[in-house]
């Protein structure tokens, strides 16, 4: 499949976002994912199996992503699990680039406060 | 049952989605705990919608659809309008013979009048029998105009009354009968 632009995609969308991020360190299975994208979040963004598999479907179709082999013949037969490609991994990086720019300009313009603990 | 409920939402989606991750959806389903089956429940109707109206790109269909009709409309108004107006070109007699239909269907004043200066006549008074007569009709008396009729022949025309308020003056009114196959009626002032 031929690669779209990276430019074209960005930036990601937040679900799009966590997904590559969770598959970075290593293929995962969708549930796996979900588990990682949440862990990310500290709780506050949950996937549900939809919202995870349009955006994996997505994520393939543009290249980010690949089908990868089961871990072991044991695994459930109903689990795949899934990859990170090299171009899906240059995508995250310039989105997180993307990411730091912002956070940069934030920075500039808003004043440095330390976010409120609740008690 | 909640699980077979689940299932049947995933069973709804689209042929192509369901083949390739309805199978990894119910297997989340099944390593989901309790708390969790709400958010997959809202998920995934919220999905079914999103795939059906979306993904599918069933809306498409739907506008094809809508701008066919319109299309197919449009073409038939033309045609119907280009056939007519050859029509109308085939036949330079059409016209004539509309216009005499229209001519023969009109009211008497509408016939008469161009012709005719001053017309239609407007008595300066209505006899009082004829406005009784109206009376009566309007009123629903089957039997006032065979009654008028008799009357008239009787008694012979042009009728004759008095004028209101000209001692010298009567009022004349000519009777004329027509009958079932009268579709007009006029006179003529010589």
């Amino acid at each position: 499949m031929a690669h779209e632009e990276l430019g074209n995609l960005l930036p990601l969308s937040p679900a799009a976002l966590h997904i590559l991020l969770s598959l970075a360190a290593e293929d995962l299975h969708g549930y796996g994912i979900m588990q990682e994208v949440e862990r990310q979040s500290a709780g506050q963004y949950k996937l549900g199996p939809g919202t995870l598999y349009d955006n994996l479907d997505r994520l393939m179709q543009s290249g980010l992503v690949k089908e990868a082999h089961k871990a072991s013949e044991k695994d459930d037969p109903r689990r795949r699990y899934y990859r990170l490609t090299a171009f899906g991994r240059r995508v995250l990086a310039a989105d997180i680039e993307r990411l730091k720019a912002v956070i940069r300009d934030a920075r500039r313009h808003l004043p440095h406060r330390e976010p409120s603990k609740s008690s | 049952m909640m699980r077979n409920l689940y299932r049947f939402l995933v069973f709804l989606h689209p042929y192509a989605f369901k083949e390739r991750f309805g199978e990894e959806m119910l297997w989340i389903y099944d390593e989901s705990t309790k708390g969790e089956l709400s958010h997959l429940f809202l998920d995934a109707f919220i999905s079914l919608i999103r795939q059906w109206l979306l993904r599918s790109r069933i809306w498409r269909f739907g506008v094809g659809a809508f701008v066919s009709a319109l299309l197919l409309l449009s073409c038939g108004y033309s045609l119907q309008v280009a056939l007519a107006s050859a029509f109308r070109r085939g036949n330079p007699g059409h016209y004539a013979e509309l216009r005499q239909r229209r001519i023969q269907n009109r009211p008497v004043s509408a016939t008469i009048a161009p012709t005719y200066k001053g017309w239609p006549i407007q008595p300066a008074q209505t006899s009082p029998r004829i406005t009784a007569l109206k009376q009566r009709l309007t009123s629903g008396d089957r039997h006032a105009l065979e009654q008028f009729w008799e009357n008239a022949a009787k008694i012979g025309t042009p009728l004759l009354d008095p004028a209101r308020n000209r001692a010298n003056d009567v009022v004349v009114t000519f009777l004329w009968r027509g009958n079932k196959e009268t579709k007009s009626s006029g006179y003529e002032r010589l």
